[in-house]
């Protein structure tokens, strides 16, 4: 679903954020993407939605490359940030008819998905409010209905679960697990390597802007645990 | 005070580090923009002032020419001061000031100090001219001119007061009321009027003034704030030097505390979760535009800078129809080979059509809202970008608003001007596609200059909406475009013919759709890899 080949991002000023990364995200699964802070999870979570240009290396969506044909790869995709910076002067229910309008989901759709979403993750009472009125929580499941709403192929996540009360979080958790079930890909980062573990599938490490270690949870930790492999892996790598 | 030199610190270093990142050829071109902008200013307020000045020295009444130009600087102050009061206090980073132990007013009083160095800015050019020919052509002594100096750092606190004073009442009603926009809307447009009714008659006024010393004291003293700071000025009376302390330092301490009070980090919002959901679709680009119009009047700062023009106009043509053209004549009078020829009884219906373009075209310089449509968009350009919207038309979503806010009310002026002047189809059509290439052509290069000048990292929306380097360099250059059209219209005038007249607008017209066509060219190309660099 996801194949990302040799990447590399350069910032303007020599910066290295990523370099010759290569891993891929087959149909069906949940892959996690872990690392330092700085280590280049957010750098090349931003190259796979089209927020950064890259020099080197491939990335596509289902078969389609973000550089060739960057709309068709964003219609099929959906990305929800670290921090949702969302328009503050819109109410919740005038984001979702917007998103929902770029993505062209028909009324009868859109109706019945942000109801079953935001009941799920309980702010259907606050979609009428204007987004300023949000909490942090609150935006970031704005931006989880926003993501789910036009039913993406992949979905790319960087630390979607911060600021989520617990019961959201579980909720998160579930609509990502059925999300892949039904042939979907999910690429995100996070820092909690107990719900990686929990959760993925497979697993990257990345340190410095180089992957360390990728792989099945099995292949990747055996039988220690994700926080001392992850504490190991990037130790040795220094 | 050691916290506010602080936080100046920080903003100054904030302000420099967000031009560093763009370039320095994007730089040199915005400062010379900014400098050709502030000349003009300042020749045009020095020349009010000083022939103003001058026609009352020569009368002997130069201390009701310090008093006129005090007033004056005061009312251009108070014009800046009030349209700035309307903007939000609030910026993205007053929640982590207010989290830290700074108090709140050093935080307002550094958000306060560019405000103010303007106001100082406008009074010193104002005021020296005023002073300099009073002490050199008036023959006082330069201890008048070291006083003038001195109080020419302390004449904006009164304007800054008010103007505090109207930004505590706006925030006020925008929590507790509906009507806190509409309220800011009127209270800025009537500064900005006063300051048009004021500013350019009143050297006219002066010129018109035959009265003795005497009966300019007794004039003065009915305003007597400003009787007490031109006194301080002009004899260095005690007592009125005391009364300016007086009326312009406590008042700005109080408006400080007023403000400080009113700093809070909590905001109000409205309950809405008993409204019924609603689920309107529309398309993609029909999205894009809803979208842009709803940042548009989502935002005071942004409704407030271009609405006016829009606004004005309309109430200036609706004007011209009362009055018909016959109330313009007599304001049009010019020697011809030792007689006096009202312009009016020369107006062709060709001509009728240049200066009700020309006229329209003026306001359509200060109406776009594409400078700032890209800045605007700050950290949430994440959006946008990730979404599958092609670039281009995003960008034409720019254009379409700012076309959408203008160019309804510019046709109905056009039309009204048509009938009152009689002019004709012919006239009024021309008059039609000329405005609505021009402010075509006005939002393609607002759009250039706001996505050369992008600024995303904004902490307050006033700081691309109003003092942008797009939103300055575009007014600019759109004045500088207006002038060729407008000579070729005035050549044609002179001329006076009217199949020639016809044949110079309709040459205008190409011209205008040439340069059109070239701006959105560069838009669809340079501004589209341009866009898609961005990074909020």
């Amino acid at each position: 679903m996801l194949k990302i080949e040799h990447l590399t991002k350069t910032y303007p000023g020599g910066k290295v954020g990523v370099q010759d990364l290569t891993l891929e995200v087959k149909p069906g699964e949940i892959y996690g993407f872990i690392g330092h802070n700085g280590a280049g999870k957010t750098t090349t979570i931003k190259a796979v939605v089209g927020l950064h240009k890259f020099e080197q290396g491939t990335v596509t969506i289902d078969g389609v490359s973000v550089i060739d044909d960057p709309l068709h790869a964003k219609s099929i995709t959906a990305y929800i940030p670290d921090n949702p910076e969302l328009y503050d002067n819109l109410t919740g229910m005038q984001f979702l008819n917007f998103v929902a309008d770029i993505f062209k989901v028909p009324k009868s759709e859109r109706k019945g998905r942000i109801e079953k979403y935001a009941d799920e993750l309980e702010i259907r009472s606050a979609l009428n409010n204007q987004v300023a009125s949000y909490s942090h929580g609150m935006k970031q499941k704005l931006a989880i209905i926003a993501a789910f709403i036009h039913e993406p192929k992949l979905l790319v996540m960087d630390e979607p679960f911060v600021g989520l009360d617990p019961k959201a979080a579980f909720s998160v958790k579930q609509m990502m697990r059925e999300f892949c079930d039904k042939g979907n890909a999910i690429f995100f980062s996070t820092h909690v390597l107990e719900v990686a573990e929990k959760l993925c599938d497979k697993i990257a490490i990345i340190k410095g802007g180089r992957l360390i270690a990728s792989g099945t949870m099995e292949e990747v930790k055996g039988d220690s645990s994700l926080e001392e492999v992850f504490l190991e892996v990037t130790e040795e790598a220094h | 005070m050691r916290t506010l030199l602080i936080l100046l610190r920080t903003n100054f270093l904030s302000l420099v580090g967000s031009y560093r990142k763009k370039g320095t050829v994007s730089v040199i071109a915005a400062t010379v923009g900014l400098v050709v902008l502030g000349l003009f200013m300042i020749a045009m307020f020095a020349i009010i002032g000083g022939s103003t000045t001058f026609i009352l020295v020569e009368k002997d009444l130069a201390e009701f020419a310090i008093f006129l130009s005090v007033g004056l600087s005061l009312v251009i102050a108070l014009m800046f001061g009030v349209t700035n009061s309307t903007r939000d206090a609030r910026g993205n980073d007053t929640d982590m000031l207010l989290s830290m132990p700074i108090p709140k007013s050093a935080i307002v009083l550094s958000k306060l100090l560019g405000l103010y160095l303007l106001d100082v800015l406008c009074a010193l050019v104002m005021l020296v001219p005023t002073y300099l020919i009073v002490c050199l052509v008036g023959g006082h002594s330069f201890a008048l001119f070291a006083r003038g100096m001195v109080f020419a750092f302390l004449l904006p606190a009164l304007p800054l007061f008010i103007s505090l004073l109207f930004s505590a009442l706006i925030t006020y009603l925008k929590k507790a009321t509906k009507f806190g926009q509409i309220f800011s809307t009127i209270v800025s447009m009537a500064a900005i009027f006063l300051y048009m009714i004021v500013v350019p008659n009143i050297s006219s006024y002066a010129n018109n003034m035959n009265i003795s010393h005497a009966e300019s004291v007794t004039k003065m003293k009915q305003i007597l704030p400003f009787y007490w700071m031109t006194e301080a000025v002009y004899s260095g009376d005690l007592f009125c030097v005391a009364m300016t302390l007086l009326i312009t330092l406590i008042p700005l301490f109080f408006a400080v505390y007023i403000h400080t009070r009113g700093l809070n980090g909590s905001n109000f919002h409205a309950d809405n979760s008993k409204k019924a959901l609603s689920f309107k679709s529309s398309s993609v680009r029909k999205a894009s535009i809803i979208m842009e119009l709803r940042r548009y009047f989502s935002s005071s700062n942004y409704v407030m800078n271009t609405l006016f023009g829009t606004l004005m106009l309309l109430g200036l043509v609706i004007f011209f129809a009362i009055k018909g053209t016959g109330g313009l004549s007599g304001h049009f009078l010019t020697e011809t080979d030792g007689e006096t020829v009202d312009l009016l009884e020369r107006m062709l219906p060709s001509i009728w059509a240049a200066c009700g373009a020309i006229f329209i075209n003026f306001f359509a310089c200060m109406t776009y809202t594409t400078p700032s449509s890209v800045s605007i968009e700050g950290k949430r350009i994440w959006l946008s970008k990730t979404l599958p919207i092609p670039t281009k038309v995003i960008l034409q979503s720019k254009i379409a608003v700012s076309l959408l806010i203008y160019q309804p009310v510019s046709i109905i002026c056009c039309i009204i001007i048509s009938i009152v002047t009689k002019c004709g189809i012919l006239g009024c059509l021309l008059m039609i596609i000329l405005t609505s290439l021009f402010q075509l052509l006005t939002s393609l290069v607002g759009l250039i200059f706001g996505l050369i000048y992008a600024r995303l990292d904004w902490t307050n929306e006033a700081q691309v909406v109003k003092s942008g380097f797009a939103v300055v360099l575009t007014m600019v250059i759109c004045f500088l475009l207006a002038i060729p059209f407008t000579v070729a219209s005035v050549a044609g005038i002179i001329i006076h013919q009217n199949t020639l007249m016809y044949l110079i607008l309709g040459g205008e017209v190409i011209l205008m759709a040439g340069l059109c066509a070239g701006a959105y060219a560069i838009i669809t190309h340079y501004g589209v890899r341009k866009y898609e660099s961005l990074n909020g």
